[in-house]
């Protein structure tokens, strides 16, 4: 029997665990020999409350590893993760919804209320219909990662995370030594030529595709920074790369920034604004500048605007 | 363009209000005008209150 195993999904889209079903041929060994899977509301019926309901308490049975996909957004997902922290060993955070908060962590940015009240009501909603309260986990007051609400002991983060680097994370620790990870940022592994800014004063919007030829290697391709573009690869931590480029610049797009920031309370919007300035960039060029963030929302990096309150007289 | 001016702009964007930055050039030669910028920003640091003060309470 392999290391004891549970997953458990929070507010998460499955990408995670579809990224684990990517590890291909090295997943075989992994699920069949190195892992015994105890508990994954994913992949088996496995009930919180016993299996014919006879359970008061939420409990997942102990394990060694736990993985953790999905940020905490409301109060069942909170339940969850610390009822995860408590019976497992090691828990990891995976992807960047459990380490940064990730795309549900956008909503940090707008009025919680408001948000709430958007999502329960369309045009289509019959009148008189009023917001669940009792089948609908009520909401936390703001998206949060994993580890501002349970200690969290090894973070992957991706979207998806890259399955190789998964599999590396599960090896070293069954084997007992430090996963090797890229640690630093999507530039570092990025093979595009680096020819200097030149003349670049105002960031393009990306509705014209970058330049480069079609058929040849990306390293031939020129920076897209460079090219104006405003590619996230300098704010970003790296690990996406899966064919030697950073998937999306082998693809020919700017990098997104889906693996959050290069260190662990790096604020994507505030390196990037900082590394436009720094290179004398117009900053205002930027449109919607806060959508920088929308893998790192969380950590209280992402706030509504503040309403401007009129003076009392 | 200076950096000044980003703060300004990004304080907006982090939801804290653009009011809790404020540059002032002030000569070692002219005391009352380091003491009336300083007047000024405490008295409106005060009237804006702690920087959680308007967020929703918590669930």
């Amino acid at each position: 029997m392999g290391v004891t195993t549970a997953m458990e999904w929070l507010g998460s889209c499955s990408g995670c665990e579809i990224a684990i079903l990517n590890i291909g041929e090295d997943l075989i060994p992994i699920i069949t020999e190195v892992l015994d899977i105890v508990h994954a509301p994913v992949l088996m019926d496995h009930k919180y409350f016993g299996q014919c309901g006879e359970g008061v308490t939420l409990t997942i049975p102990e394990a060694v590893v736990g993985i953790v996909t999905g940020g905490v957004s409301n109060h069942e997902h909170l339940e969850v993760l610390e009822e995860m922290r408590e019976k497992c060993t090691v828990l990891i955070a995976l992807g960047t919804c459990a380490t940064h908060g990730g795309i549900p962590a956008l909503m940090n940015g707008q009025d919680r209320q408001e948000s709430w009240e958007g999502i329960f009501s369309t045009e289509t909603t019959d009148p008189g219909a009023k917001i669940p309260t009792i089948e609908v986990p009520a909401p936390l007051d703001r998206v949060y990662a994993c580890d501002e609400k349970v200690k969290i002991d090894m973070q992957l983060p991706g979207c998806p995370p890259n399955p190789a680097l998964i599999a590396e994370v599960i090896m070293s620790l069954v084997e007992g030594r430090d996963p090797v990870l890229p640690g630093k940022s999507v530039c570092d592994t990025c093979p595009t030529k680096r020819e200097g800014k030149g003349a670049v004063d105002k960031v393009k919007r990306f509705i014209t595709n970058v330049d480069f030829v079609p058929g040849a290697a990306i390293d031939e391709m020129r920076c897209l920074l460079e090219q104006g573009y405003l590619c996230l690869g300098p704010v970003t931590a790296a690990g996406c790369a899966k064919r030697g480029a950073p998937s999306c610049i082998s693809a020919r797009v700017p990098c997104r920034g889906c693996f959050g920031p290069v260190r662990k309370d790096g604020n994507q919007l505030l390196d990037m604004m900082n590394a436009l300035a720094s290179n004398g960039i117009d900053y205002k060029s930027v449109i919607d500048r806060r959508s920088i963030l929308r893998f790192s929302g969380a950590h209280g990096k992402l706030r509504p605007l503040k309403k401007r309150v009129g003076e009392e007289k | 363009m200076t950096r000044s001016d980003m703060i300004v702009e990004l304080l907006e964007d982090f939801g804290y209000e653009a009011e809790r930055f404020n540059l002032t050039w002030v000569s070692s030669a002219e005391p009352d005008k380091f003491v009336a910028a300083v007047t000024e920003m405490t008295t409106r640091i005060k009237k804006l209150g702690p920087v959680n003060g308007q967020d929703a309470s918590v669930a």
